[in-house]
């Protein structure tokens, strides 16, 4: 049999072979003379996968292309491939009929108070997590399901830089619940007047900056000292050297220094830890390993930005489309930190249509509550997110509070932002791929893919169809939830 | 109507130039020269080569010189009179050179002012919401809709807190202009322990001063002299010494007779720099005021009925502003109100500080004082007449571009220049397009007027 994909997943497992329509053979007439339209199951496993495959009338993949009617096969809680369907599965497969439903993958939200209290807290809190608030056991994320988020990202509460935001499934397995240890750090400053927003996260990038040049510094004083000392030990190996004439040039000269330069000089003090390795491993250690001095856990998340440490970012709330400009003045210090915009106020209240075409020009990443609108003092009617989308801004949707009532209205607002001119594509990105993106998670979630977390949500229709209602949410592979067991 | 309209325009400037040349020639034979005609051009000519050197050397580098010109309006330099039709040329937010016959450099963005008057941007000594609060370079709304208000009034520079900033629309860049404008003084009647409580710090202060100085003699003498005591020169006292050496300027409000007598005693006592905020009752004590040597900043619309008690003039005077500056006192004036409320008729706010100005012309001003109050005699008293208050190479480039005289009720500012650049334009923002569009009397408003467009094409 031939091995192929199906245009959107190009995945090709060893396990099991695979077929498509496209791709068809000989051999995949004959398969699809038996199968008919209901997807293919076909030869036996290895016995140790779980394989999982879902049937439906339609598959959003997100990503790239839609399979209607569609099959999505699972191994071992990962989506291996997505296809039409006339894909091939292995005979042991847990076959899920999704029948009319339509199956997408699960809604991620960037950011959330669900069911946190409040407190208040202010300055640099970067060594905060707000997965210290979370107890799972005593938490119900019914809401959330309800509405087919799958993950959602808690942030911490407070203002100028409450700490970092940590990202968890609603449902699943205990231990795969926490799956963004630490997403992003929240800059939760205020831009406007009497706020010290700008203030706060200069003075916090530029200590950040200080730490490290603190530790640069103390690396390069003690590289001085160790070159010092060697060039010490040279000139005694070579004072020695001379008087004994080379009679015996390489056994000598190497063990005697050494007690010299022990008690000779012990700049660091503390922490010298005896490295192994020399030639005379009998005699005492010589060398001390550089202890760099400790950074202020406080602003860690902030040396790791100006680092450039691998997932390390920050989601800055701006209030109006000025803020921006403030921003960029911040960050003109810096090379390219990484940062993600929530767009925190209103639409009503604020007009960021001067900053439309920068943010598009620097692809930014924004989360926003969709709403159409006008601007403000004109009658002008103006989709924010619609104008984002179009000048190529990855806008994810925000719902308006954290309640039942807006998760279960996010797609509708979307569904609005649609009718008033954004792309629809956009809009299902906004709420899958664009948010999982911000929170550092997009190569596992937000879409249907190869090798992605199998997190899906199965609608009785359209996702931007207001009627539309979420049937079942699947975790990993396992239906989680189901909306007739609610009831 | 729209072929009319720029014949119309021309026949006008003509008309204007056959009417006024005349008399400006009588003057003197160039009169948009100013008064000292040689030292402008050689400090003009001075700035050019030195740009030139500059742009020479500075070529390869990034950020390229920015150039911008007004042309053909009616310049109104303040300081150095009328030039007609004469062009403004800026380099980087600074004006290099002004004059009838100024070459323009190959890339310069040329604001056409045909027809217009040119004034230096209006100087508001008190705001609220145009720009941000301390400090205005970190919260200053640069799109906000109260600082566009505050340039279709013609104000490019505002106060707040105690920093004096620029209404920089669109952009973060070079909105400070100065910080720690005053030093505010509480030294009211109603306060008496707290009179005293200055008057005991000054006099503490101004031994320290004296100790100081018979140190200096004594040092001469004896190398070893003891310094006089300054620990306790903190805070406070420190800035009290600042007001004593005349470093820094005290900001008193006073608007009653005695009250304002009390600043000036104290003006005189200590010989510091006193600015008066309020003075309503200014013109019953003008002599006093004028030999303390205070300046005031006065709201002339600012109304108080007579004390019949006092046997003596009280109340508010419309005369207020033309008696002080008979007396030779600096005037800034303000607004009643100082924010954008956009309560009353014409305003009482900043949306009409020019008709501020214009009521001190009610009261007995003349023109050319009245709109010094709103420009450069408001930049003194916040001790920023080097960068804004008028027309004058090597100040900045802040313009309010009208269509008639600034001080009439009529006029309406076409456009706004802050730092070079365009801040404001009455066609292209939806506030007053609709009036006399282009200063055209007849021509109707804009088609898209309703729905108010903004930036949205929807």
């Amino acid at each position: 049999m031939t091995l192929m994909s199906d245009g959107a997943s190009s995945g090709v497992s060893c396990s099991y072979r695979l077929l498509t329509a496209r791709g068809a053979c000989g051999v995949l007439v004959a398969a699809l003379l038996v199968c008919g339209l209901a997807g293919v199951p076909c030869a036996a496993d290895d016995g140790d996968t779980e394989y999982v495959v879902v049937k439906a009338r339609r598959v959003i993949t997100v990503s790239g292309e839609e399979f209607s009617p569609g099959t999505v096969v699972i191994e071992d809680g990962k989506v291996s491939l997505v296809g039409g369907p006339t894909i091939e599965y292995p005979k042991s497969a847990k076959v899920i009929q999704a029948g009319r439903q339509t199956v997408m993958p699960g809604f991620v939200l960037p950011r959330t108070r669900y069911q946190l209290g409040g407190y208040s807290r202010s300055g640099v809190n970067g060594d905060q997590n707000a997965a210290s608030e979370i107890y799972l056991s005593q938490m119900d994320f019914d809401d959330l399901l309800e509405a087919g988020y799958t993950t959602v990202c808690f942030v911490p509460n407070g203002k100028d830089i409450p700490g970092k935001a940590c990202a968890f499934r609603t449902a699943g397995p205990e231990d795969a619940r926490r799956i963004g240890d630490e997403t992003y750090l929240d800059v939760a400053t205020r831009w406007d007047a009497g706020s010290k927003g700008k203030q706060v996260l200069r003075d916090a990038l530029k200590k950040a900056k200080e730490e490290i040049e603190k530790v640069e510094k103390a690396q390069k004083e003690w590289d001085e000292k160790q070159q010092a000392k060697e060039e010490e030990a040279k000139k005694k190996e070579a004072e020695e050297e001379k008087p004994e004439g080379g009679d015996e040039p390489e056994p000598k000269p190497e063990p005697k220094p050494d007690p010299k330069k022990r008690s000779g000089d012990e700049p660091e003090g503390e922490g010298d830890k005896p490295k192994e390795g020399e030639k005379d491993s009998g005699e005492k250690p010589k060398e001390e390993k550089f202890e760099p001095p400790k950074i202020d856990p406080k602003h860690q998340p902030l040396v790791d930005l100006i680092q450039k440490k691998d997932g390390a970012s920050m989601m800055i709330r701006l209030g109006t489309a000025s803020d921006l400009l403030h921003l960029d003045d911040v960050l003109e210090a810096y090379d390219d930190l990484a940062y993600t915009l929530f767009l925190s106020e209103w639409t009503y209240y604020t007009n960021f249509e001067p900053v439309v075409a920068s943010l598009g020009e620097r692809e930014a990443k924004v989360a926003l509550k969709p709403s159409v609108n006008r601007l403000p003092n004109t009658a002008s009617r103006y989709n924010l997110i619609a104008k984002l989308a179009a000048a190529g801004v990855e806008v994810s949707a925000l719902p308006w509070n954290d309640s039942r009532g807006e998760y279960l209205r996010v797609r509708s607002r979307l569904a609005e932002s649609v009718r008033a001119g954004l792309d629809a594509d956009a809009a299902l990105k906004a709420i899958t791929l664009y948010p999982a993106n911000i929170i550092g998670l997009g190569d596992r979630l937000g879409s249907l893919e190869k090798d992605k977390d199998a997190d899906m949500v199965f609608l009785d229709g359209d996702p931007l169809d207001p009627h539309t209602k979420v049937k079942r949410v699947m975790v990993l592979g396992e239906i989680v939830w189901t909306a007739d067991k609610k009831k | 109507m729209m072929t009319k309209h720029p014949l119309l325009k021309l026949l006008l400037v003509v008309a204007a130039l056959a009417l006024f040349t005349p008399g400006l020639r009588a003057a003197d034979p160039k009169p948009e020269k100013g008064d000292k005609p040689d030292a402008k051009q050689v400090e003009g000519d001075a700035t050019d080569d030195a740009s030139a050197k500059d742009e020479e050397e500075t070529k390869d580098k990034e950020p390229e010189d920015r150039f911008f010109a007004v042309t053909g309006g009616t310049v109104h330099t303040v300081t150095n009179g009328v030039a007609v039709g004469a062009t403004i040329l800026t380099k980087n937010g600074k004006i290099i050179e002004i004059g009838t016959e100024v070459e323009l450099p190959e890339k310069c963005d040329v604001l056409d002012a045909t027809g217009h008057d040119v004034y230096p941007g209006l100087v508001t000594v008190t705001s609220g919401g145009v720009i941000g609060s301390e400090p205005p370079e970190d919260t200053t709304n640069v799109f906000g809709l109260n600082m566009t208000i505050a340039l279709a009034g013609g104000i490019t520079t505002a106060v707040t807190g105690n920093s004096a900033g620029k209404l920089t629309f669109g952009t973060t860049d070079d909105i400070l202009i100065k910080k720690g404008l005053f030093k505010r003084l509480r030294y009211s009647t109603r306060e008496p322990q707290a009179r005293a409580k200055l008057r005991a710090d000054f006099d503490k202060v101004r031994q320290y001063i004296r100790d100081l100085e018979a140190h200096a003699e004594k040092k001469k003498s004896d190398p070893e002299a003891k310094e006089p005591d300054k620990e306790w020169l903190k805070g406070e006292y420190e800035a009290y010494l600042k007001l004593l050496r005349r470093e820094t300027v005290a900001l008193i409000s006073a608007d009653s007779a005695h009250q304002i007598l009390d600043a000036c005693d104290l003006a005189n006592r200590y010989g510091i720099r006193v600015v008066i905020n309020g003075a309503r009752e200014g013109w019953t004590v003008a002599p006093q005021m004028a030999r303390a040597g205070v300046a005031a900043m006065i709201a002339p619309r600012n109304r108080d009925s007579k004390d019949e008690r006092f046997n003596r003039p009280t109340g508010w005077s419309i005369e207020n502003a033309a008696v002080l500056y008979r007396h030779g006192i600096r005037l800034a004036v303000k607004p009643p109100t100082p924010s954008i409320t956009l309560w009353g008729l014409a305003g009482r706010d900043l949306l009409q500080l020019n008709m501020d100005a214009a009521f001190t012309v009610r009261g007995g001003l003349d023109n050319a004082s009245a709109l010094r109050t709103i420009t450069i005699d408001a930049a003194r008293i916040l001790g920023i007449d080097h960068r804004v208050g008028s027309i004058e190479v090597g100040k900045d480039a802040d313009f309010a571009i009208t269509d008639g005289d600034i001080l009439h009720y009529m006029t309406h500012t076409r456009w706004a220049v802050v730092n070079g650049r365009v801040a404001y334009d009455k066609q292209k923002d939806s506030l007053y397009d609709h009036i006399r569009p282009d200063g055209d009397l007849d021509a109707p408003p804009p088609d898209d007027h309703w729905p108010r467009r903004l930036g949205a094409d929807q």
